[in-house]
């Protein structure tokens, strides 16, 4: 439910996060430059290491825990945290502690492929569209136009109602479809101003083919703070997804997410058995938390006009 | 917003300044740029001063430090990072440092102003022109707005803008380069000061606009008997219009005097340098000769003598000691231990 | 400037077709019984089916389906709601249910404006110190926890455990939406603090904030008149964006606090299926949102005139 335009989280406009005037050979030392700064920085390291371990979850749930999540047993429903159990039962009586560790994978699943989806259609149309420009730029434009026009939330709530079963892969495809816009615009601006620079007006009067110069020049300069965007727009898709299912519009039972864990139960519930509650929350807040913070701390690093 | 008296009181705290004698003065400033690693010493110990009527130019390279004292004169230090360690400012006797903010922007508002390089970025992009100019009027003399826009835009036709009254309406970025600069002059020249600094007025101009610029900057500095610091790396301006020059290197006034005497008479190494990196205009084929070597990062600045390393009269003792600026003729002085041997080399 | 709001206007009607025709299209032409799957968990008689392909001219192509539900629309008919109060027309249901959400918002958009630029310009005239990283720290933690989370949090801490705020309903009047409408403000706001802040940082750098300074005017109107009229223009762009993410809080803040607002209903009608109601608002929902970003389109041009019209 976050916001999801990229001047939001900077305050500055696309165009002014352009990385200009840099080459290729500096654009590797950018990367250098911001690895050095960040690998000392605690904001950027330790969510790092958060996501890394979270990865490992989803990819092997079973080394963090014995007991599988779907054996459950009724009379321990909504149970409170107890000795080998820490975070208590939820309401069918399953450990919590299980079911959310089993849960990180349809979270995180969706949060990388929605991601990876919609930097790719960022990446090509965006160059083109910058690249280009004219028509192409202003069909595509509208076409964003279009699917700007619909708020992420309330248009996934919209198509998700209308498909029947709902797996990672419906709700995966939805949100790319709904969520690639602003992601397209900021590649588009920061094309848009590589474009013009010295550097690429250079090859294109040394005789240089547009595909060349696009791949070899325009991208690897444009892309910096779309990685950065990309890093933080995972951790709003992630958030994205457990209000879309605790609305009932995302994953359904038996899938398991952070979102469907949170789905059901009412506040008036919640208050003897917060522990319902609070883990899922937890992880939800904790990994949307490390996605913003690397994200925003590696746009910083890359920004050469705070260096 | 407080209204502050519309005239200096003479016999006061601003005392009227007798002829020749300095309005401006900055003694021995110096000024740090502080960041978490290092400490940039930008300005090390530099004076001058300026008469009403005189001009005064300030040259040096990017990254001398010729700029960051005038900064320090109209209080546009950010600070952090940049620090005034030391010294003093002195406007009509009255050290600046030491004055209440009340008194610094008296000044600012009445006493000396400013123009910049780039006039597309120091004006306001979202006011006109005439709202940017009456501003001064309405804030420090009380102004109603529409006497405010009168005077104006008698201002912008002072200052050779054609059709002013319909320009004041326009918008920063409506105006050409050099329409632009004027407004700038305008803005500064509104309450009459009795300094103006000129930071590189006409770098960001083409050459046709930046003689009209000069031009109408010493016209109104003769009319106005302002004493006017003009700051530039622009030998040519420099020996066009000013008095007197002060050279700077690595945050140091390294030579100072006269314009026609330290062009034709250099008594330091780098106004040597400078002088023989030009091409004489009656022989177009002489050979330049250059300086050697790059101006020291000043965050690393070498021991004794930061031009030391550049210099073709370099000896061990100025690699360790170093030296002060010294009186080399009357008016002059050179910060040189071997000012006499530069003058015959020269 | 009339020509270039008509322009705009031009320009937007694209795209209102395309994202209602998007929905329309989703929600009404997938493949299998569409109709069958509109009464949720209790399925429609079967005269009832008959009238809905009937009304809802399911049996004519795409477009014209679309195009005859568009000029419906257009004429004030949203259609009939299938479960959440079946038989009422969607439009009424709106008109019963909208002051709740317009009071909802008015109350959310005031502790976004107040809190999130005030702690903003608090934030960036102090930068560096305890109450700037206070700031940009609590409101990158609001950011990552999700809006349902917050609600429900706010629920059981404020009303039930302390219960100094009302947690259900509009019984208590503008009370009753303090509470909601913080939380429906509340990630909105952390943004708007931070575009705030970084906005203006980057503003009190600018050389014309120098040119104020050298002017000898005080702080109050350097900031005040200058730098912070300039920091709006990406300010007033996030707003009419963010206007997309309140509608949808709106959502889930009404369903959570059981407020009868247009949330509310859109709420009960996702969970009971009920497609009309769902498309009728979520239209609704679209033009308000296309409709404020053109507004702010030309609120823009007003702030920074480097903006061409032509």
């Amino acid at each position: 439910m976050s916001s999801l335009d990229p001047a939001a989280t900077s305050g500055q406009s696309a165009d002014q996060q352009a990385v200009t005037g840099e080459d290729v050979a500096e654009g590797t030392s950018l990367w250098g430059e911001a690895w050095r700064d960040l690998r000392r920085n605690p904001f950027f390291v330790v969510p790092v290491l958060v996501i890394v371990v979270l990865t490992v979850m989803a990819i092997w749930p079973q080394w963090f825990t014995d007991m599988v999540p779907r054996s459950c047993d009724l009379s321990r429903s909504a149970d409170p945290p107890q000795a080998g159990h820490w975070f208590g039962f939820d309401r069918q009586g399953c450990d919590l502690y299980t079911r959310v560790i089993y849960s990180t994978r349809a979270s995180l699943l969706i949060g990388l492929s929605v991601t990876l989806g919609a930097f790719a259609i960022a990446l090509v149309l965006g160059s083109l569209s910058g690249y280009f420009g004219r028509w192409l730029d202003a069909v595509l434009g509208r076409i964003a136009d279009v699917f700007f026009g619909i708020p992420l939330v309330i248009g996934a709530i919209v198509l998700l109602t209308a498909v029947a079963d709902r797996g990672v892969t419906e709700v995966s495809a939805i949100l790319i479809l709904l969520a690639w816009p602003p992601m397209f615009r900021l590649m588009r601006s920061t094309v848009l101003s590589v474009r013009e620079s010295d550097y690429v007006q250079a090859a294109r009067a040394l005789g240089a083919g547009n595909a060349r110069v696009i791949v070899r020049h325009v991208v690897p300069n444009s892309i910096a703070p779309v990685i950065a965007y990309a890093t933080v727009f995972m951790g709003v898709i992630i958030g994205a997804e457990a209000t879309l299912t605790f609305l009932g519009a995302g994953l359904q039972l038996p899938a398991l997410s952070w979102g469907v864990l949170l789905s059901s139960p009412p506040a008036r519930e919640l208050l003897n058995t917060p522990h319902l509650l609070l883990f899922p929350s937890l992880f939800v807040s904790l990994t949307v938390l490390s996605f913003v913070l690397a994200g925003d701390t590696l746009r910083d690093a890359l920004d050469p006009k705070l260096r | 917003m407080s209204h502050l008296s519309t005239t200096p009181d003479p016999g006061g705290a601003w005392s009227l300044p007798r002829p020749g004698e300095p309005v401006l003065s900055v003694r021995d400033l110096h000024v740090e740029f502080r960041t978490r690693r290092s400490v940039l010493q930008a300005v090390r110990g530099v004076s001058w001063d300026v008469a009403p009527g005189e001009t005064l130019a300030i040259l040096g390279e990017s990254g001398s430090g010729k700029s960051v004292s005038a900064q320090a004169v109209m209080g546009l230090i950010d600070s952090p990072p940049g620090f005034i360690s030391q010294g003093e400012i002195h406007f009509r006797g009255r050290d600046l440092l030491r004055s209440s903010r009340m008194e610094q922007r008296r000044v600012r508002a009445e006493g000396v102003s400013i123009i910049f390089q780039d006039a597309l970025t120091a004006l306001n992009p979202v006011f006109t022109v005439g709202w940017q100019i009456a501003e001064l009027f309405r804030v420090h003399r009380g102004l109603s707005r529409r006497a405010a826009y009168d005077r104006a835009a008698d201002l912008l036709e002072r200052v050779g803008i054609p059709s002013a009254r319909q320009r004041l309406h326009e918008y920063p970025h409506q105006f050409s380069g050099g329409m632009r600069q004027r407004a700038m002059i305008a803005m500064a020249l509104a309450l009459e000061p009795d300094v103006l600094i000129a930071d590189e007025p006409t770098t960001a101009l083409d050459v046709t606009v930046q003689a009209q610029i000069m031009d109408l900057l010493t016209d109104l500095q003769r009319d106005l008997g302002m004493g006017m610091v003009l700051i530039t790396h622009d030998l040519a301006v420099v020996a066009d219009t000013a008095d007197r020059v002060a050279v700077m290197y690595a945050g140091r006034v390294v030579e100072t005097g006269p314009v026609r005497e330290v062009f034709t008479d250099p008594a330091h190494p780098y106004t040597l340098g400078l002088m023989r990196s030009i091409p004489p205009l009656e022989r177009r084929d002489a050979e330049l000769d250059p300086i050697r070597g790059t101006p020291p990062n000043p965050g690393a600045l070498p021991s004794g003598c930061a031009f030391a390393p550049r210099c073709v009269f370099a000896r061990d003792r100025c690699r360790s000691d170093d030296p002060g600026l010294e009186p080399v003729t009357a008016g002059r002085a050179s910060a040189c231990h071997f000012s006499e041997e530069v003058r015959r080399a020269g | 400037m009339g020509r270039y709001i008509l322009r705009r206007l031009l320009q937007m009607i694209p795209v209102v077709i395309g994202a209602t025709f998007l929905i329309y299209a989703m929600n009404f032409a997938l493949p299998g019984d569409p109709v069958r799957a509109l009464g949720g968990e209790r399925p429609l008689p079967d005269e009832v089916q008959e009238q809905i392909r009937d009304r809802y001219n399911l049996d004519d192509p795409l477009l014209v389906q679309y195009g005859k539900y568009m000029g419906n629309v257009l004429q004030g008919d949203l259609g009939e709601s299938l479960a959440v109060r079946r038989g009422s027309d969607v439009s009424d249901i709106i008109a019963d249910t909208w002051p709740v959400t317009a009071r909802l918002a008015l109350v959310a958009f005031a502790f976004e404006i107040v809190i999130g630029i005030g702690a903003g310009v608090v934030a960036a005239l102090r930068s560096g110190s305890f109450l700037d990283n206070l700031v940009r720290g609590s409101t990158i933690l609001i950011v990552s926890v999700p809006i349902f989370v917050i609600g429900l949090v706010a629920q059981i801490v404020f009303g039930l455990r302390l219960g100094v705020l009302p947690v259900a309903g509009t019984a208590q009047g503008w009370v009753s939406y303090i509470l909601p409408g913080f939380v429906l403000a509340a990630i909105s706001l952390a943004y708007l603090s931070r575009i705030t802040r970084n906005s203006l940082m980057e503003n009190l750098r600018a050389d014309y904030v120098r040119t104020a300074t050298a002017k000898g005017l005080s702080r109050r109107r350097v900031v005040g008149r200058h730098a912070l009229r300039n920091s709006m223009i990406p300010v007033v762009t996030f707003l009419a964006f963010d206007l997309g993410t309140l509608l949808s809080g709106t959502i889930v803040t009404e369903g959570i606090f059981n407020l009868n607002g247009i949330g509310g209903v859109a709420f009960d009608a996702i969970r009971q299926q009920d497609g009309t109601v769902v498309v009728g608002i979520v239209t609704m929902f679209v033009l308000i949102f296309v409709v404020a970003n053109l507004v702010v389109d030309i609120l823009y041009a007003v702030l920074d005139p480097r903006i061409r019209y032509d």
